[in-house]
């Protein structure tokens, strides 16, 4: 469940440097999708999606 | 945390929905930033909701960095709310920034209560032009002795946008210290009201606050024309200058 690709298009377009986000804690959503959840020691990311939206 | 957390947010359909509810907590002597994005290329009918609960125990530290870009579409709607609770020593530093692409429809409902000794400070930049609806709402609460808030708020409008800027501080702790900074930039049919509250419940306690708005300044425009900018160039930056 990763897919960062369209994140990157959407940095590309607002003409913004793209944060290293593979390598840090981070929940990445498009619509009510996960596109990636990463914990890190110390940072706990838990995410669920439904039709309802987002909860983390 | 030397690294910041990222929340990116984004549509890059012309049409969806997206709901979010957050619950965040720093747990005590934690220190984060966070850096959440909002990125909505082209929306034709989108529409953004977040609703957070951040709690930060005590000593934490939380840098929360909030940037959206919402493309030059404009049929927007973003409504972030939040809750933050700050415990005994705990900083929460807040920044949000819409000022690249449309606004479209924002409504920002943020509430803040600050224990003792503890510090909040809420900055938000924001430009709306064409249609743009702009409506932010900060409430800090500053119930714990000591408590220091802070609400500044940086809006520029022009064309036939609409902002309601409202900052609430109350005091109601022994030497509590609060500020409402307000200022905003208006041009062509834009409007802007700017409604700094502030409260105070303990004789010991002290809130100020301070509300500009108006064109840009004479002055400001006269000495970058004079150095060969254009008007409408030389108004651009001095609106971006204040935003930045």
């Amino acid at each position: 469940m990763t897919d960062l690709h369209p994140i990157t298009r959407l940095f590309g377009e607002a003409g913004w440097t793209m944060p290293p986000i593979p390598q840090a804690a981070h929940l990445v959503a498009y619509g009510q999708t996960l596109a990636s959840v990463q914990s890190l020691p110390g940072v706990r990311v838990q995410a669920e999606a439904s039709a309802d939206g987002i909860v983390a | 945390m030397a690294q910041p957390i990222h929340l990116c947010l984004g549509l890059f359909e012309r049409f969806g929905v997206q709901d979010i509810a957050l619950t965040l907590t720093l747990e005590r002597g934690a220190q984060a930033t966070a850096w959440a994005h909002g990125l909505f290329a082209t929306p034709d009918a989108v529409r953004h909701t977040m609703r957070a609960e951040i709690r930060l125990m005590e000593e934490a530290v939380l840098h929360h960095q909030e940037t959206h870009w919402h493309g030059e579409a404009g049929d927007i709607v973003v409504r972030p709310r939040a809750q933050v609770h700050l415990e005994r020593g705990a900083r929460y530093l807040a920044d949000f920034s819409l000022v690249h692409g449309r606004v479209g429809q924002l409504d920002v409902d943020y509430t803040v209560t600050v224990g003792e000794g503890a510090v909040t400070e809420l900055t938000s930049r924001v430009y709306g032009f064409a249609d743009d609806t702009i409506r932010l709402c900060e409430r800090v609460a500053l119930d714990g002795a000591g408590a220091r808030g802070l609400v500044k708020s940086r809006v520029a409008v022009r064309d036939d946008a609409r902002a309601e800027v409202i900052g609430v501080m109350e005091g109601n702790a022994a030497g509590a210290r609060g500020h409402v900074d307000c200022m905003e930039i208006v041009r062509d049919r834009a409007v802007v009201s700017a409604v700094p509250e502030v409260r105070v419940r303990h004789p010991q306690a002290k809130v100020t606050h301070e509300s500009a708005i108006g064109s840009v300044d004479g002055r400001q425009l006269e000495t970058l024309m004079a150095r060969g900018l254009a008007p409408d160039d030389a108004v651009d930056l001095i609106v971006r200058g204040m935003l930045t």
